[in-house]
């Protein structure tokens, strides 16, 4: 089976999904016309057609997409760094996590020197402050340290 | 008031020197970060857009017509000197400006698409001027079948033509309106498809999904390629940039051309800034006395497609303005930049607030200017920043979409949107979904909902409301001819191709 065949198989489930909370949602509401249901149902029957549309294609293109290994673990840990920067901004405060942020970027992605690193780290904090915080006069976090 | 004065205020509006430094920067900005590689215009005008929040509407609204002139344009700095196209719409235009630039005439190359897209621009915001106010008075008579029936055909057009597959088109665009379903019903006030989320009551808010699938998805197609780049040298003193008398006779002729292809093109939703430049390419290729030197590095070849590719962006605005329609990705993302100031583009923008409409196409005359300004003279320090290594860039980016997405609402939630969205479309590039149709979906779900909710209300559940309605029928046929073209030119290939087997044979 195809990749675009999965996908047409997924989106018809979806488009199904989407039909069954639909209808219990309320797809008409007695007087007042269609109800909160309605749009929902309404994306989940133009769902199946192009579903159909997607099996028959991957049934004759076939293609794979080109994925690697390695390509996805840097992809994941990638997501990763996202995610524990994300969560570090309500602990740490934005312009701690961001100067945190570059600094493991830069020397973990990009292999330079600690000068160079903690120049450019602190280069971004800066340029983050006096855009965001005395231009801009956007309230970040602070988290548990005063910055 | 008439057109004219409207505009002359808008002028006047603009001219102040505050809004002035405003489009200044959002011009330099936006070219900046639009040359970048890898990030192109969507991407650029998102990223910026953070950069508006703080100020007044006029002001924003001003700065961010610099920022997307600035984009629109910045692609062609990375397509000519480093031979990595900022978007698709300067993938043509790289063909031959990256050949000039290896024959050290790169300055040459984009001095001719900076004047290009000048005269293209200039036509195009004058041909706005012009058409978008009656194309928005006939927009009033617009009722909900209308309206619905115009949003589908723009998602379905858009949907048909961006990708390489119909279908995953469409279904970029069924995401998109299945995103914007996520909230409270504003009817009813029933949640739907919040799981329990507090957060996810007031709906998907735009911004941070777009910041995320384009700034956090960039950064993660990198992460798998790690491509680096480099930059070409090319003297840009101003007498080594400007062309010869040879390259501005066969150039004129192409920029004209570019021009008018790129606008009619450009008004139709979807079509948009690449299809534009694809197209006039093509045309002068074939056209041209000079068709052996195409992709060897002809000026015209340059000229051309960027001249068609910003009129292109120029027309997209027609749509925009006149009836709240985006004809792209990029418009789809300042229309959310609008929004966030309550300003909702479309006929009614043009009634109750033409202040705006006419300080926003004021700010495009003068934006258009600087732009022709900027690139002759301050192309050598944009260069030296297209020069900064790729993992401090993806660094930068990282940034700007964490701060971007969080400031957007003061809200740490939007960051963890914004990093969703970035996952989910770094698996829509892999899976090869086009992005636009999702963010398309996304800004007219809202409005296509109440749009469809409103005509079977009227039409007590009737669908023959659509069919009544001469303005609703002739874009339903426009939306199925859209749909139904593709196998209609199918069917007709596979009539022709026997008749021609047997010539191909015997030849």
């Amino acid at each position: 089976m195809s990749v675009d065949s999965v996908l047409g198989v997924a989106a018809s489930v979806g488009g199904l999904l989407l039909i069954w909370q639909g209808r219990g949602f309320g797809y008409w509401v007695h007087l007042s016309g269609p109800g909160p249901g309605f749009f929902p149902v309404v994306l989940g029957l133009l769902l199946q057609p192009v579903a159909v549309l997607l099996v028959v294609g991957g049934r004759t293109v076939g293609e794979k997409p080109d994925w690697s290994r390695s390509g996805l673990r840097a992809v994941g840990a990638g997501a990763l760094a996202f995610a524990v920067t994300i969560w570090l901004v309500s602990w740490l405060g934005m312009l701690v996590t961001v100067g945190l942020y570059t600094l493991v970027w830069l020397r973990l992605v990009g292999r330079y020197a600690w000068p160079r690193v903690v120049a450019l780290a602190a280069g971004t904090v800066l340029a983050v402050y006096l855009i965001f915080v005395l231009w801009l006069r956007v309230p970040f976090p602070t988290g548990i340290l005063p910055l | 008031m008439d057109t004219w004065s409207y505009l002359w205020q808008g002028f006047l509006s603009v001219f102040q020197p505050q809004h002035l430094l405003f489009c200044v920067i959002g011009v330099v900005a936006g070219q900046v970060i639009g040359a970048l590689p890898g990030i192109g215009s969507v991407s650029g005008v998102a990223l910026l857009l953070p950069l508006t929040f703080g100020m007044d509407p006029e002001s924003a609204i001003i700065m961010l017509t610099g920022i997307y002139y600035g984009c629109m344009y910045g692609g062609t700095v990375s397509a000519v000197l480093i031979d990595i196209p900022g978007d698709s719409a300067a993938i043509m235009t790289g063909l031959d400006g990256h050949r000039l630039a290896l024959q050290g005439r790169g300055g040459q190359a984009l001095f001719m698409a900076a004047v290009g897209s000048f005269i293209a621009g200039t036509f195009g915001i004058l041909m706005l001027t012009l058409f978008a106010p009656p194309l928005a008075r006939f927009g009033l008579r617009f009722g909900p079948p209308e309206t619905a029936a115009l949003m589908l055909l723009a998602l379905t057009s858009l949907g048909w033509l961006t990708g390489e597959s119909a279908a995953k088109g469409l279904l970029s665009a069924l995401l998109g309106l299945f995103l914007a379903v996520i909230g409270v019903d504003s009817v009813s006030g029933r949640p739907r498809f919040t799981m329990g989320v507090i957060d996810l009551m007031d709906g998907i808010p735009f911004l941070p999904v777009v910041i995320g699938i384009f700034g956090i998805t960039q950064v993660l197609l990198w992460l798998e390629s790690r491509a680096q780049w480099k930059v070409m040298k090319a003297n840009l003193g101003l007498r080594a940039i400007l062309p010869s008398v040879q390259e501005w006779a066969v150039s004129k002729w192409a920029i004209v051309r570019g021009t008018i292809i790129g606008f009619f093109v450009g008004l139709m939703p979807g079509a948009g800034a690449t299809t534009a430049s694809f197209l006039s390419y093509t045309i002068e290729r074939q056209s041209s006395r000079r068709a052996h030197l195409f992709g060897k590095g002809a000026i015209e070849g340059v000229a051309a497609p960027e001249s068609a590719n910003n009129a292109a962006a120029i027309a997209a605005y027609v749509p925009l303005l006149s009836l709240g329609i985006p004809g792209s990705a990029t418009t789809a993302v300042l229309m959310g930049g609008l929004m966030l100031w309550g300003l909702r583009p479309g006929p009614l923008l043009f009634r109750d607030a033409p202040e705006f409409v006419w300080g926003l196409i004021a700010s495009m005359y003068v934006a258009n200017f600087l732009l022709l300004a900027v690139n002759t003279l301050a192309i050598p320090p944009m260069i030296r920043i297209l020069s900064i290594p790729a993992p401090v860039l993806m660094a930068i980016v990282s940034v700007i979409s964490i701060v971007g997405a969080y400031c957007i609402d003061n809200s740490v939630f939007d960051i963890w949107l914004a990093l969703g969205a970035g996952v989910l479309g770094y698996f829509m590039h892999k899976l090869k979904i086009p992005v636009p149709p999702v963010v398309l979906g996304l800004v007219l779900g809202p409005d296509l909902e109440t749009a469809m909710r409103q005509s079977f209300m009227l039409s007590k559940g009737s669908v023959a409301i659509f069919f009544t309605r001469p303005i609703a029928l002739g874009l339903l046929i426009a939306t199925a001819l859209f749909l139904s073209a593709p196998a209609i030119g199918g069917l007709l290939r596979r009539r022709r191709s026997p008749s021609r087997q047997p010539a191909e044979g015997q030849g």
